[in-house]
């Protein structure tokens, strides 16, 4: 019966689409962020540890 | 150039709103321990069934009440703590507005009062995790939109130009709650306390879970992550193992946990291919899980002697393993093998507890212990307490889980054993259940451990703000003046070549793509939106729109006048926590329950009710089965016809007079949401419900039973009930 369905409705591309643009995209931006130099990303990952000089008001 | 007053840069002070944080993290405490309890009373209802004391406490009322209060109430309020005290202090500024911050908290706590006392009254929508009737859903919307303003306008007013990973986390949590609250929400009100979903059956088991899924991927995820990748560097005084990491770690995180919603229905009557992608996804999420669950744990590289006597990173450590185990489970039971095994059953519970106590309950009481100092400007009353805390806990997590793994997975066994002959070998429900009940009590060890876990922390917590320092007032800190936004205001000069236009562009983009992109935050937020649509259209566009995914079968016909009024009953008693009504189409299960469902059968189910979990039978095919005496006995006392049933009793039932007031008015909403209503019911329905209660009245007593049950709403309940699963059995066109 569910097979059925799924013929009727003639949607299995929608599946191998999903699963294109997923990787498409997934691989542009692993790819993008391996190749960026590790230096650039120093200042960033470290935002957390300076939250400013703390003063008396 | 003046080089001596380059190399002193402006400075601005900020002063962080501290307080904000200070209350969310009391109520996150507060109401922790009031959830935590309803659980352990569930636990030990399901052990002791005298427990159901009130009918407002029975386990079908109160599991809501749980569930809602550990999500919305404990987690939410960690939540808000970690991204108030956070995002301050990454983006340099104050939030937007204090108003808007007060409004926040205070919303958000009545929010959770109306849940605490609607849901023991009945009041619900009978969707798991979205029980809130739609007064509070629209309370709902307008907090989360103020956050929203308050949390986004703080962005727009940041002095650091770069969003760290932790704020990325947050904002995904945003947009992405916002589209999963509104579109599980849409309902038609019937009353101020009563509605119907414009979902119906499939569609609406499609939204729910999709939903539901979803609520634990960025309300229990997101973040929590979040809070990991700013409260770990924080409490091991060192920057996050790999940044590069944390950026795939989000992207492949936002993008796929969307489209995992549909592994909560395998073998249902959900289109398949649904049901397949829904697996697909959920096994590729395993890696990204483990590459934030690796970023966390390596942040920790050399610097492991401080868990000897830091308890704060204890709970940091421990739940992040926890999430470790708990993200390697989920992709597994997503296999469709494997969940014809564990769903329905306590594996599902011990699955979301290892999350839930583990990785939320010990993130946020690590959280909670790092800040307790900080926000009361003192010391925390006892790190030997906190130690203790620690140890309880996670002994009691432990128990908890170990014990639900054996109860789920004996029971899921048990349902699909055959005899030598190729029958069931254990055909009554009820020999499933009593093996259970040890593990039960194990359960509920476990649970209050974890309770007196949380208990110890809400007295350090106490004590600490006894204890507090003189002065609490804001903290003010110096920070270097933005001097990127003034560069930005400068307006560009047309470029007149090639070249020019390059260097302009380098001068964007020159620090890597990715860090541009996190400098301009309408734009990321923006991809985040479309990276949690793309899922969300691939996978509801066509179950939702197209009319063949759900075959019409011509004898499904709408309920009755009072079948629907019976069938409000249920939703309201909360039934559909512990019963199903979705046979599988496994041999095993059409062999105890009867033929499998079809997606027509609960085409006019606003809202579907096809249940997650059986501590009770399956309920799909139960019309008929048993003669209406049965059901009135039973409901009175479940014990006199089914020995040994863990069920609440439901005196009351036999007792309260079925209120038609609304039925006509039920009956007009359905018919707005094209459920094919005609002849008297657009009407006359509360006649017609009068004369079938008084038909079935007639029959009960036929059958022996009491004479005065007419105006009962137990008439209207069994009216529902013997319905059930019934329809497409029947010849030709019905009534």
């Amino acid at each position: 019966m569910k097979r059925d369905v799924m013929q009727a409705a003639g949607l299995e591309s929608y599946a191998e689409l999903a699963i294109i643009i997923f990787f498409v995209t997934f691989t542009i931006i692993s790819i993008k962020t391996i190749l960026t130099r590790r230096s650039s990303f120093e200042q960033v990952s470290n935002l957390p540890l300076d939250e400013g000089k703390e003063v008396s008001s | 150039m003046n080089v001596e007053a380059s190399s002193q840069p402006a400075v601005e002070k900020v002063v962080y709103d501290d307080q904000i944080t200070r209350w969310f993290v009391i109520a996150c405490i507060a109401w922790g321990i009031i959830g935590m309890l309803a659980g352990v009373w569930l636990a030990l209802e399901l052990a002791w069934w005298p427990a159901n004391v009130s009918r407002y406490l029975t386990f079908g009322r109160l599991r809501p009440v749980h569930t809602d209060a550990v999500i919305f109430a404990f987690a939410g309020n960690a939540i808000f703590a970690a991204i108030y005290y956070s995002t301050q202090r990454l983006l340099k500024t104050r939030m937007l507005h204090d108003g808007l911050s007060r409004f926040h908290f205070w919303g958000w706590q009545s929010v959770i009062v109306l849940t605490a006392i609607t849901l023991p009254l009945g009041i619900t929508q009978g969707k798991e995790y979205a029980e809130m009737e739609w007064p509070i859903d629209l309370l709902i919307t307008v907090v989360w939109v103020a956050f929203a303003v308050n949390f986004f306008g703080a962005l727009w007013k940041r002095r650091e130009q770069h969003i760290y990973v932790a704020v990325w986390f947050y904002i995904a949590t945003i947009v992405t709650i916002a589209v999963l609250h509104i579109v599980n929400n849409l309902v038609i009100p019937v009353s101020l306390t009563k509605s119907y979903p414009i979902f119906s059956g499939v569609q609406d088991a499609m939204v729910q879970w999709w939903y539901g899924h979803n609520a634990v991927a960025f309300f229990l995820t997101t973040p929590f992550l979040g809070l990991m990748y700013y409260f770990l560097p924080k409490a091991a005084n060192r920057p996050i193992f790999s940044y590069k990491l944390s950026i795939v770690h989000f992207w492949s995180l936002v993008f796929l946990y969307i489209w995992a919603g549909p592994h909560h229905l395998h073998y249902t009557a959900l289109p398949e291919w649904a049901s397949t992608l829904g697996m697909a996804f959920s096994i590729m999420l395993w890696m990204p899980s483990w590459g934030g669950m690796i970023n966390g744990l390596f942040t920790l590289r050399g610097a492991w002697h401080k868990l000897r006597d830091d308890p704060v990173l204890k709970f940091f450590v421990v739940g992040i393993t926890f999430y470790g185990m708990a993200t390697f489970e989920g992709p597994m039971i997503s296999i469709k093998l494997i969940n014809s095994l564990s769903h329905y059953t306590d594996w599902t519970i011990a699955h979301v507890h290892a999350g839930a106590l583990g990785w939320n309950g010990f993130m946020t009481f690590g959280m909670a212990y790092w800040l307790m100092p900080r926000l009361w400007k003192t010391k925390l009353w006892s790190p030997r307490l906190a130690n203790i805390h620690f140890w309880i806990g996670t002994f009691g997590i432990l128990l908890y889980i170990a014990a639900m793994y054996f109860s789920g997975i004996t029971q899921g066994l048990m349902w699909r054993a055959f005899d030598d002959t190729g029958r069931l070998m254990y055909p009554d429900f009820m020999e499933t259940v009593i093996n259970l009940i040890p593990f039960y009590w194990l359960r509920l060890v476990g649970g209050t451990m974890f309770l007196i876990g949380a208990i110890s922390c809400a007295v350090n917590l106490f004590m600490t703000i006894r204890n507090r320092g003189d002065d609490l007032s804001d903290t003010v800190v110096e920070v270097p003046a933005p001097m990127w936004k003034r560069a930005r205001r400068i307006k560009r000069e047309p470029t007149r070549n090639y070249d020019e236009a390059l260097f302009q562009l380098d001068a964007v983009v020159g620090d890597g793509w990715h860090r541009a992109l996190e400098a301009r935050t309408a734009i990321f937020t923006v991809l985040t939106l479309v990276a949690i649509l793309i899922g969300t259209v691939v996978e509801f566009v066509p179950t939702v729109l197209l009319k063949p995914n759900v075959p019409t079968i011509k004898t499904v016909q709408p309920y009755t006048p009072l079948e629907l009024e019976g069938r409000d009953i249920y939703v309201r008693e909360g039934c559909y926590n512990c019963h199903s009504q979705m046979i599988r189409p496994l041999r095993h299960e059409i062999m105890r329950y009867g033929e499998y469902s079809k997606p027509a059968e609960s085409m006019y189910d606003h809202p579907f009710q096809w249940g997650s979990k059986r501590n009770g039978p399956d309920l799909a095919r139960v019309g008929g089965k048993y003669v209406h005496l049965w059901h009135v006995r039973h409901m009175e006392d479940p014990r006199s016809t089914t020995p040994n049933s863990v069920m609440p009793p439901y005196p009351w039932l036999l007792e309260d007079t079925l209120d038609l007031s609304d039925t006509q008015t039920k009956v007009d909403v359905m018919v707005m949401l094209n459920v094919p209503y005609s002849g008297a019911s657009l009407t006359q329905a509360s006649e017609l419900a009068r004369t079938q209660a008084q038909q079935i009245s007639d029959e009960i007593v036929a059958q022996g039973g009491p004479d005065d049950l007419a105006d009962k709403e137990i008439v209207a309940l069994i009216a529902y009930l013997q319905r059930l699963g019934t329809d497409i059995f029947k010849e030709g066109e019905r009534r």
